[in-house]
């Protein structure tokens, strides 16, 4: 299934309404229960209209917290681990394992060489850290991948597990943020962002919220 | 980002629809430009006065220009339009919230908000209904820690230097599991004791020893070093003796010389339960702490004791139940949504701690740089309650317990929502909070009067008394609700022998589900009318 729009709100608000309409319920570890479709694949044309409007709407609910735009943000392009996170994608991309500047070390220096290359893709899984039944959390951002065609950047992410309601813009905005600080080393025009998540789902308990927000205007 | 970039961003920040000319902006961000300002506009006119602010003028608004032009150039502002004389206008390129990314990605730093943590808060502390833990240093320090005694490897010293470098981080307690390991060297145990307890009563924490009984070898060490706590008057210092029925009843010797001990000492005596909990109980100034069950025991496997301590609780808000329903009456809506202001605040401060960790809690990084995101892994935050009414004449004690069950749905539902906002934005927390009560000691300036109903027991026929059935039956299910951890105090009275006191404690530790439980001899010489005791 692909959902295309122009916007992250546009293509927010087709894809909760596709999971709730078409979604499959089963009940996840957490003993949650929780309605998934398979591979849904999500293109934004213009990324950089309303970027943050999603936090913003996420961020009116009294029932919980959201976090600040700037704090999703920063968890993209800060390089240390905070103590208290098991993971961020940040260490992954900007220090993976401790040695790897995937970003300014790969990314930037292969585009900046060669712009039509298809070799721009970086990935956040780590087989040392992760491949452990035992762990608790693991990345669900799993390989995003940079196209640079007609001077126009163009981003792909694989997104292993997308709870969709709380997670999927939160996602979309850290990728256009990764998307700028490439685009602006290398100089060249913004472009789409295009998510593919393997299991995307929502879960119950959040199904009341998402009916409030689509029917919304 | 430089301080002059930032000036100017927060311009649009503020009026983020607004078009700025060059000249306004100078005006705005330029102290210098004052000085401008007067001579042009002063009613003396001194022509090389005017000259040179003139010139003063034409280098401010190159300096700024420069700046405008970086920032139009990195994309966050944009050149709207060109009007009189070739001024130029200045939009906002990027959403307002956005400002703070950009300036973020020339910095690299991390984000910290300003806003004021007590904000939603204040109201409630100046009617005093809630007081917070360490409220000035609520932020830099966490409640308790927990160091695994087996970790050191029965070096003492190594103990004792982790423990001081935890202390500076630590508003409540430090406590040490699996003691019993220690014992074997009885003479370096009181000198490092006492030091450790010397620098924890410095910084006026608590350090809290929990020692498995039914691992002990060396019993004379541990009947030393009680005589040795109470001796030299530790104020600061409490044993958990962690027990089972059996236990007491092989080593029964030993723990009637303790009760004694503790019992001409006037001093209180903590017992867990081992046959219904694995758990550690850390006991602070604030009330007990402990982990959850499950995950104390997915943790233990998985990280046995390559782990040297962990992290019990970060922050703690105690409310005064009764003055709550009293100003704020006791409707259930209103109190589910004071709890979810508080757990909201909670919320923001673990945020601040978990962003500025690397600063805060530096020495703790450095103790094992490793495993620090394992010594987060069980943390959580305290909710206490005071004066909540359970022993209250006439108080209905069902709408009681059913209003603190539904707030701790309500603020668990709370916790599973942020969880899984932050894991689905890609950074992975744990936020938690647990319900506890209060310790008297440590909330009598701050909170009502207790108003507990004394029950008058006397020797072990009062333990199956109707009346105490029912008391243990409440508390029974507030230790279920109250996942933090609880404990319940016997406070004994008049000169019951060692071995009725020991068969108080068997019947306890077979008859009732109390995790914790402790006898206090305080005060007992004073009131040895009758045999009795009290539950608090």
């Amino acid at each position: 299934m692909i959902i295309e729009g122009e916007t992250i709100y546009g293509v927010w608000r087709e894809s909760l309404k596709h999971v709730i309409e078409n979604g499959i319920d089963f009940r996840d570890e957490n003993s949650r229960i929780c309605r998934e479709v398979f591979n849904l694949n999500q293109v934004i044309n213009k990324p950089w209209e309303d970027t943050t409007k999603c936090i913003s709407i996420l961020s009116r609910f009294k029932e919980w917290k959201f976090p600040p735009a700037e704090e999703i943000a920063a968890i993209m392009i800060s390089k240390k681990l905070a103590p208290e996170y098991s993971y961020s994608y940040g260490p992954r991309l900007f220090n993976f394992q401790g040695r790897i500047n995937q970003i300014d070390n790969f990314i930037v220096p292969l585009l900046k060489k060669n712009p039509n290359s298809r070799r721009a893709t970086v990935v956040l899984w780590d087989h040392f850290e992760d491949v452990n039944p035992a762990k608790r959390d693991i990345p669900s951002l799993i390989m995003i991948d940079f196209k640079i065609r007609e001077n126009r950047i163009n981003t792909s992410a694989v997104i292993r597990s997308n709870d969709l309601f709380f997670g999927w813009s939160a996602n979309v905005y850290q990728l256009f943020v990764l998307s700028e600080y490439v685009r602006k080393e290398i100089g060249c025009d913004r472009g789409l962002i295009n998510t593919i998540s393997i299991s995307a789902h929502l879960f119950e308990d959040q199904f009341e919220f998402i009916r409030k927000i689509l029917k919304e205007k | 980002m430089n301080k002059k970039e930032l000036s100017i961003l927060s311009l649009f920040q503020k009026s983020p629809e607004r078009e700025l000319p060059t000249s306004e902006i100078v005006k705005l961000v330029e102290p210098d430009y004052s000085k401008v300002e007067n001579t042009l506009t002063s009613p003396i006119k001194n022509t090389e006065l005017i000259k040179q602010a003139k010139q003063l003028n034409a280098k401010l608004h190159r300096k700024i220009l420069y700046y405008l032009n970086k920032l139009s150039n990195e994309g966050i502002l944009e050149i709207s339009r060109e009007g009189a004389k070739g001024e130029k206008y200045f939009v906002l390129a990027v959403n307002p919230e956005e400002i703070s990314f950009a300036s973020q990605v020339q910095k690299s730093s991390i984000y910290v908000p300003s806003k004021s943590l007590s904000v939603s808060l204040e109201g409630y502390e100046k009617q005093g209904i809630i007081f917070r833990l360490d409220e000035n240093k609520w932020i830099e320090r966490i409640n308790s820690i927990l160091l695994d005694a087996s970790y050191f490897k029965k070096d003492l010293n190594k103990l004792r230097r982790f423990v001081d470098m935890c202390l500076p981080f630590v508003n409540d307690v430090i406590s040490i599991s699996k003691c019993e390991e220690f014992l074997e060297q009885a003479d370096q145990v009181f000198l490092m004791l006492s030091k450790m307890h010397g620098k924890c009563s410095d910084h006026d924490k608590r350090l809290s020893f929990c020692v498995d009984i039914s691992k002990i070898n060396n019993e004379k060490a541990l009947l030393e070093l009680i005589s040795e706590s109470h001796k030299n008057n530790w104020e600061n210092f409490t044993m958990v003796l962690e027990v089972n029925a059996k236990d007491i009843q092989e080593h029964s010797v030993l723990f009637e010389r303790i009760l004694e001990m503790y019992s001409n000492n006037n001093k209180i005596i903590y017992f867990k339960n081992n046959a219904l909990t694995d758990v550690p109980y850390l006991v602070g100034k604030s009330g007990v702490y402990t982990f959850q069950e499950h995950e104390w025991k997915d943790v233990s496997d998985d990280l046995g004791n390559d782990l040297y301590g962990l992290a019990c609780s970060q922050s703690t808000v105690m409310i005064d139940l009764e003055r709550f329903f009293e100003k704020m009456g006791e409707s259930e809506e209103v109190f589910i949504e004071f709890l979810q202001k508080i757990a909201s605040s909670l919320l923001e401060v673990n945020s601040i701690q978990r962003r500025k960790s690397e600063e805060l809690f530096t020495n703790l990084i450095k103790l094992d740089k490793e495993k620090i995101k394992h010594f987060f892994s069980l943390s959580k935050n305290y909710i206490r309650f005071w004066n909540y009414g359970w022993k209250k004449i006439d108080f209905n004690q069902d709408y009681l317990t059913e209003l603190i069950r539904e707030s701790k749905r309500q603020v668990d539902k709370f916790c599973i929502f942020e969880e899984t906002i932050y894991k689905s934005c890609g950074m992975p927390t744990r936020f938690r909070i647990a319900f506890s009560s209060a310790f008297h000691n440590y909330i009598k300036d701050k909170f009502t009067a207790p108003t507990y109903i004394r029950v008058s027991v006397g020797g072990l026929n009062d333990l199956f008394s109707e009346k105490m059935k029912q008391i243990i039956y409440i508390k029974e299910s507030l230790f279920r609700i109250f996942d933090g951890g609880d404990v319940m105090s016997f406070h004994c009275k008049g000169e019951t022998k060692p071995a009725e006191l020991l068969r108080e404690v068997s019947f306890i530790l077979n008859s009732c589900r109390i995790n914790l439980f402790r006898l206090k001899f305080i005060g007992r010489k004073e009131r040895n009318l009758n045999l009795q005791s009290y539950i608090k």
